[in-house]
């Protein structure tokens, strides 16, 4: 058979039909039409055709199998053939198809066509192409549709801790060793709980061991400012803490009166303008803005309890004398409770050598004094304990007793 | 009893003797007095702070917390210098805030705290 075959440039056109068939079924296969003249007419009739696949327009290497197409129909030179080189052949290299036939009939050898085609891109397989190629950090977050990359497409140990937002792991991420603080703690690690049965501790693999641990539970505290201490062989003042500051005040020879705050560590002297006379054994109750001492001994040598006293500003630094007014007795050794709106002083030890149970209430928004019944009262006396327990003044004990009583100031009994 | 010191619980009166080691309270509702469990320490100028939850007797050798649910008390060492001697004590809501008027450095804050038991993986 003479045979030449001439091979218009529509492959690219069939790649074409085959791009839009394989968006229908994915697969390799694609069809190959061409145009078959034998001498110079075109032939109608049943030709077999070879194709081959070369990695070179001449010479080379044959890429894939050979294929073959028997009986194919040829009319008017015109002829259609799907091709299948299977799936990895065309992988961007260059390849060149090499025709060969033979008439339909005959079982002989098959006409090399020349030259080899060239197989060149439809233009939707150039686009395809651009797959195989795509350039490093070519795929943006855009090209990804949401949730579809699966951990299974995630590299073990590709996740570093910078692609995590700071404080974006929540505990319940987290497993209960980890929790613990032991994920990862090599052997020998020791860890102290305040538990003496940690079950979360055990269940981690660790055992308890060693005696109990005592942290230090006392700090002499290292504040900044002056303080001179009392003479132990004096009387010693009194503090109160107002939530903040601890305020100290009364000596009965010294002028003791500091305030610590806490906040800031520093002890400051307080103001004295105004402060009632130096004296121990007196009362003192905080209101919530307001320091109130009263009574006490105000020289020993002489034993003159006094019945003034006077409030402290912690705000201000300045001190209001308290009326005398109405005022109880003097006296050392009372107690006084605030109830919110008065100080109640009761009891204490009076000048001429006998215990009292006297007491009055000092309002301090009226500056003035009310006594308190001693119908019922308990029997006088001195260095007894009183508590304000939100209705009542509560009085017990003092100079040895046993007793106590209980005071209604809304009843006055 | 004689009491040398007392606290308020808010519904108690705590009286106790640091000598004696010996404690009652008196329950405001019901009129009653209850004998506590003694203290662990003997201290005649122990000072009682009420926490809220527990009474806290400081500052002798140790510092003794009775617990207000179980009526158990702790005992662990203090820490306290021996040349401090507290005359007051203040419950400052995590520590108890002593002065000591006599003493060139009259501050000591105490932190009652649990004590702590040790963990070691083989």
């Amino acid at each position: 058979m003479n045979s030449i075959a001439r091979f218009r440039p529509i492959l690219a056109a069939l790649c074409f039909f085959s791009a839009a068939a394989s968006a229908v079924a994915q697969g390799s296969a694609f069809t190959y039409q061409g145009k078959l003249t034998d001498g110079g007419s075109a032939p109608t009739g049943a030709y077999d055709f070879r194709f081959i696949l070369y990695n070179a327009d001449a010479g080379g290497s044959q890429v894939g199998t050979t294929l073959t197409a028997d009986d194919v129909a040829v009319t008017a030179g015109a002829f259609t053939v799907v091709l299948d080189f299977g799936p990895n052949i065309f992988d961007g290299q260059a390849r060149w198809l090499e025709l060969a036939v033979r008439q339909g009939a005959s079982t002989g050898f098959y006409t090399v066509l020349s030259p080899r085609q060239p197989v060149t891109p439809a233009p939707y397989a150039i686009f395809a192409a651009k797959a195989g190629s795509v350039a490093n950090g070519g795929i943006t977050a855009a090209q990804l549709a949401p949730g579809e990359v699966t951990g299974a497409a995630i590299a073990c140990g590709a996740i570093t801790a910078d692609k995590i937002p700071d404080g974006a792991i929540s505990t319940n991420k987290l497993s209960p060793a980890v929790l613990a603080g032991l994920g990862g703690t090599p052997s020998g690690a020791v860890l102290m709980s305040q538990d003496p049965n940690a079950t979360n501790l055990t269940a981690a693999g660790y055992v308890r061991f060693g005696s109990e641990v005592i942290a230090n539970q006392s700090e002499v505290i290292l504040f900044n400012g002056d303080y001179q201490p009392c003479d132990p062989n004096q009387s010693f003042p009194q503090s109160i803490w107002t939530g903040s500051d601890l305020v100290i005040w009364g000596s009965l020879f010294e002028s003791v009166a500091y305030r610590y705050n806490l906040a800031s560590n520093r002890i400051s002297i307080i103001s004295g303008a105004g402060a009632p006379i130096n004296c121990d054994s007196h009362t003192t109750v905080w209101t919530g803005t307001e320091m109130i001492v009263w009574g006490g001994r105000t020289n020993s040598q002489s034993d003159l309890y006094a019945n003034t006293g006077g409030r402290y500003r912690v705000n201000t630094d300045t001190w209001v004398p308290t009326s005398i007014s109405g005022a109880p007795t003097g006296r050392r050794s009372a107690t006084a409770v605030w109830t919110g709106s008065e100080m109640i002083v009761w009891g204490g030890y009076h000048q001429t050598g006998s215990s009292l149970n006297t007491g009055g209430r000092y309002n301090p928004r009226a500056n003035s004094w009310t006594p308190v019944s001693t119908v019922n009262a308990p029997a006088g006396r001195s260095l007894h304990a009183a508590f304000w327990t939100g209705t009542q003044m509560i009085v017990w004990g003092g100079d040895a007793l046993a007793t106590g009583g209980l005071y209604n100031p809304l009843t006055d009994s | 009893m004689f009491a040398r010191s007392a606290v308020w619980t808010g519904t108690h009166l705590v009286v106790f003797d640091g000598l004696t080691k010996r404690l009652k309270r008196y329950s405001l509702s019901t009129d009653t007095w209850e004998t506590l469990p003694a203290s662990p320490e003997s201290n005649g100028n122990a000072l009682g702070v009420w926490t809220g939850s527990s009474l806290v007797l400081v500052p002798g050798a140790s510092i003794a917390v009775l617990d207000w649910n179980t009526l158990a008390w702790t005992a662990k060492a203090s820490g306290k210098p021996n040349s401090f001697h507290g005359r007051s004590a203040h419950w400052i809501g995590d520590s108890a805030l002593l002065f000591d008027p006599t003493s060139a450095l009259p501050l000591l804050r105490v932190r009652p705290q649990n004590p702590l038991y040790l963990y070691v993986k083989p």
